[in-house]
């Protein structure tokens, strides 16, 4: 990692080396752009940010990047991440990952870090598939979308990301979508700076399995231009969404979940705090 | 007041205009090397070899607009700033035509679409009240009219009897 200044630090000196491996035209190319310039444009040194993810394409993005990385196991970047918080509490800690790695084996990952609400912000490149292993179904696909595993479609109602993080106690929720990748570095650039766990869901086109969500640069529009800190409305404002419109749907301070574990404790004294 | 009106009481001074189009010539730079990295990825030559060439020609026009704004202090423009002036980002148009068979003649076409934005750009300030801003607006663009002439001459290097897209013998949603 090299060690320019926070103030020359460029967005394309937050890029790694490694060149991604992802098909030309995939989404995921934009969110990669959107965070170095959010990054760049909060100045913040590359060796403060501790990028952690699960599996999948999406996944692939820490090595990526030129700051400190970890590729978790399928569904447990969160898991990762707050742990990386707690001991680290200094790092900009992002986590990111696709749908099928945080709504579904990592589904419980996610409630329970939108709960503690940690100061992480969260991506998810959300495809509605699971690319990697070449088109399933997810926990977000369209019901009656054929694949090969599902040829007539899942038949099961999509999770609705947004909703789910609002009721499990999320601080700051939004929908970016990666063909306007200036507002997506906007909305990263809000969300690193919030206290507290943010959560950004990306639509993140999936040319190669999904060809149909080109279609989605037509169908995606600013819905949520007002953000809110009144949970009652942002549900309102969910559940009358399609699933298309993008913003910060909501905002709101709470207690922020800070590890004080006093780390000088001696051995044989934490021992007597676990003593019958 | 219409989006060219606005574009004009955005840009109010030289700086700020050559601070616009040297943050969106370094974007298409950007955009292209994540295509010349990606094809290269996919073992796709001919395409990367002219995102390359691409590469090359936009930062010599990067060096040019440094080298004459050395003098200058240009503001520092946030990402989305883009948006507010109408412009698109480059990404909407390279990427989602991009592929890994496309020829190279896909890659020439979709590179001088996306060199193409800027002198859109720069022709809505014709206009402009201010006369400097326009004079600097009216050198860019002849300069810029030079690149994609450059460009459009790549068109006889590439063979004639090159191939449409290669069929793809392995496609991602084979029926069954």
């Amino acid at each position: 990692m090299s060690t320019e200044s926070p103030t020359d630090l460029k967005p394309k000196n937050y890029k790694s080396d490694i060149k991604p491996v992802w098909c030309p035209g995939c989404g995921h190319f934009a969110v990669l752009s959107a965070l170095t310039k959010s990054l760049a444009y909060l100045k913040i040194p590359k060796h403060d940010v501790g990028f952690v993810s699960g599996i999948g394409c999406s996944s692939r993005i820490p090595a990526y990047f030129d700051t400190y990385g970890f590729h978790g196991v399928h569904g447990r970047g969160l898991a990762v991440a707050s742990g990386l918080k707690a001991a680290r509490p200094d790092l900009t800690v992002i986590a990111a990952g696709g749908d099928g790695d945080g709504f579904s084996i990592g589904g419980n990952h996610f409630l329970h870090a939108c709960r503690r609400n940690m100061d992480i912000l969260y991506i998810v490149m959300d495809n509605q598939v699971y690319g990697m292993t070449k088109g399933q179904a997810s926990p977000t696909s369209d019901p009656q979308w054929p694949n090969k595993l599902t040829p007539h479609g899942s038949g099961i109602r999509p999770f609705n990301p947004l909703a789910i993080a609002l009721s499990s106690g999320a601080s700051f929720i939004a929908r970016a979508f990666s063909g306007d990748p200036s507002g997506m570095s906007k909305i990263f650039v809000e969300a690193i700076e919030h206290e507290g766990f943010a959560f950004v869901q990306v639509l993140s086109p999936c040319k190669t399995f999904c060809p149909e969500q080109s279609e989605w640069k037509h169908q995606v529009k600013e819905v949520f231009s007002e953000t809110t800190n009144d949970s009652v409305l942002a549900a309102q404002r969910i559940h009358s969404d399609n699933g298309m419109g993008k913003g910060i749907v909501y905002q709101s301070n709470k207690p922020v979940y800070r590890c004080t574990y006093d780390a000088s404790i001696q051995r044989k004294d934490l021992i007597k705090e676990f003593t019958l | 007041m219409n989006a060219k009106d606005d574009i004009k009481s955005r840009i109010d001074s030289v700086e700020y205009l050559y601070a616009i189009v040297h943050a969106m010539k370094c974007e298409s730079e950007d955009r292209l090397q994540d295509l010349a990295d990606c094809l290269e990825n996919h073992h796709n030559k001919e395409a990367e070899d002219i995102f390359r060439q691409a590469i090359n020609l936009i930062q010599k026009s990067i060096d040019g607009i440094e080298y004459k704004t050395s003098d200058l202090s240009l503001p520092s423009i946030p990402p989305w700033e883009y948006q507010s002036l109408g412009l698109t980002d480059p990404d909407c148009h390279c990427m989602e035509n991009a592929h890994y068979l496309m020829s190279a003649k896909e890659a020439l076409n979709l590179t001088i679409v996306n060199e193409e934005r800027i002198s859109y750009f720069l022709e809505q300030l014709k206009r402009h009240t201010d006369s400097s801003i326009i004079e600097v607006a009216e050198n860019i663009v002849k300069e810029e009219k030079q690149l994609l002439a450059e460009m459009a001459t790549w068109h006889k290097d590439i063979e004639e009897s090159e191939p449409k897209r290669t069929e793809d013998f392995d496609p991602p949603n084979m029926p069954e």
